[in-house]
């Protein structure tokens, strides 16, 4: 009987650990998109107002994104879109990001202040769209899934006790 | 450069057919083949680059950001440094009845810069002897800038140690050309009228230097004059009659703001030629042998 019990303390656990960890997963690809919404938004701001060039607006921006340092060290070296083609995959989770993202910093710096500024905009708007749709989506199945793990666990053992 | 142009001319140069020395443009052209210039001279190469091809260079010249080069962009320039001058050509749209160049570059053209040493010493020591002002005329891509960068520098170098003070425009005078050990003041980007006054005001020169003079600029070399500080110019022109024939121009000449008008002639690989004259006292004009 201890035993029946002690497996089935093992399995509800075991779910809710799963459960956690992929709240966990898709609340860190929310965090990296947000972060590079705020990097967008920098380019915006410093290519808008200042028209700083973008190897200066990286260096200004590299102590403040957790996690973009190897993508903004490589992007200071060569080119922004070749270092996003290489480094999307560290940066964000999802492939629908990672493409915006690539896509983005491809085109960084190709046009006039105007055209810039615009695309940061255009951007901006799609990653906060795909957040936005990422937090409706971790919030409604984020309770499923802890109630599901939970409810397939007691199955277990009582179905085994 | 895209890569198959500069091996186009890596091949001509490797097989003896021109110098490197020799160049003085590469033109790339969206759609068409590009070229070379040497000595007046025009080579047509092989390679055809695209709109992309020439949308990347532009992007590379900038550093990556178009954007930090907006304003010489729309003047049709861009100068990435060590006194290369790219022309950039793009279409112009009307906006509100307002010109506005396109980010696209149709044709650029790179003017590779000579290098020379002393080249100028001559028009140096004669504005030793008998200082004033000087006009120094030619054709485009005869070299004006070089020779004027040149004669800076020996102005203000070692032996005859003048404080220059250069109104560089476009950038294209100094550009990290000048030595360290120069006593010259550089106006980097700035409007020439602007530039002298500036230069008059804050800078007390000794000379001041100023690249590819307007009519519209001979007003600030008079002021300059009149204040005891002789202007060093270039301009466009092809023959002395016709610098002559320009109101501003003529009208400086004689009131004494430009002392000398120097017709400068060069060929690449040959020293340039100069031929100088001055006002004559009775109003006419001399030759002076330097």
């Amino acid at each position: 009987m201890i035993f029946k019990l002690a497996g089935g303390a093992a399995v509800l656990i075991a779910a809710l650990i799963y459960a956690f960890e992929k709240n966990k997963a898709e609340l860190r690809r929310i965090k990296k998109c947000r972060a590079v919404i705020g990097f967008i938004g920098e380019c915006k701001l410093q290519i808008g107002c200042f028209s700083l060039p973008v190897r200066d607006i990286l260096d200004g921006y590299a102590d403040r994104w957790e996690g973009g340092a190897a993508f903004i060290a490589e992007a200071e070296k060569t080119d922004v879109g070749e270092a996003a083609r290489r480094h999307s995959r560290f940066l964000l989770d999802g492939a629908e990001e990672r493409e915006l993202f690539t896509a983005f910093a491809s085109e960084l710096g190709r046009g006039y202040k105007g055209a810039e500024t615009a695309r940061c905009d255009e951007y901006l708007e799609k990653f906060k769209k795909l957040t936005a749709d990422l937090e409706a989506d971790a919030a409604s199945k984020g309770r499923v899934r802890i109630a599901v793990s939970a409810c397939i666990s007691v199955m277990a053992v009582l179905f085994f006790a | 450069m895209p890569i198959s142009v500069a091996d186009e001319i890596d091949t001509l140069i490797d097989g003896g057919s021109i110098r490197a020395a020799d160049i003085s443009e590469i033109r790339l052209r969206a759609g068409r083949r590009a070229s070379l210039s040497l000595d007046g001279v025009n080579i047509l190469l092989d390679t055809v680059c695209t709109a992309g091809e020439m949308a990347s260079v532009v992007k590379k010249l900038c550093g990556g950001s178009v954007y930090a080069y907006e304003g010489s962009l729309k003047e049709g320039y861009v100068s990435p440094g060590g006194g290369v001058r790219v022309a950039v050509n793009t279409a112009v749209r009307y906006t509100g009845g307002e010109a506005v160049r396109d980010a696209v570059p149709l044709s650029l053209v790179f003017r590779i810069p000579v290098h020379t040493e002393g080249q100028s010493f001559p028009l140096a020591r004669l504005l030793e002897r008998r200082p004033g002002g000087m006009l120094i005329f030619a054709p485009p891509a005869e070299g004006k800038t070089t020779i004027l960068r040149d004669l800076v520098i020996a102005l203000s170098g070692r032996r005859f140690c003048r404080r220059v003070a250069i109104v560089d425009t476009r950038g294209e005078i100094d550009d990290g050309l000048i030595p360290p050990f120069c006593l010259t003041d550089t106006i980097c980007g700035c409007a020439r009228e602007e530039g002298i006054e500036w230069a008059l005001r804050t800078l007390s020169p000794q000379v001041i230097a100023v690249d590819e003079l307007g009519n519209r600029d001979t007003y600030c070399v008079c002021r300059a004059a009149s204040m005891g500080v002789p202007v060093i110019a270039t301009a466009h022109g092809a023959e002395l009659e016709e610098m002559l024939g320009r109101r501003e121009i003529s009208e400086a000449f004689g009131a004494g703001a430009f002392r000398y008008l120097v017709r400068l002639t060069r060929r690449r690989g040959s020293m340039p030629e100069f031929e100088v004259v001055t006002k004559k006292s009775d109003g006419g004009i001399e030759r002076v042998d330097i």
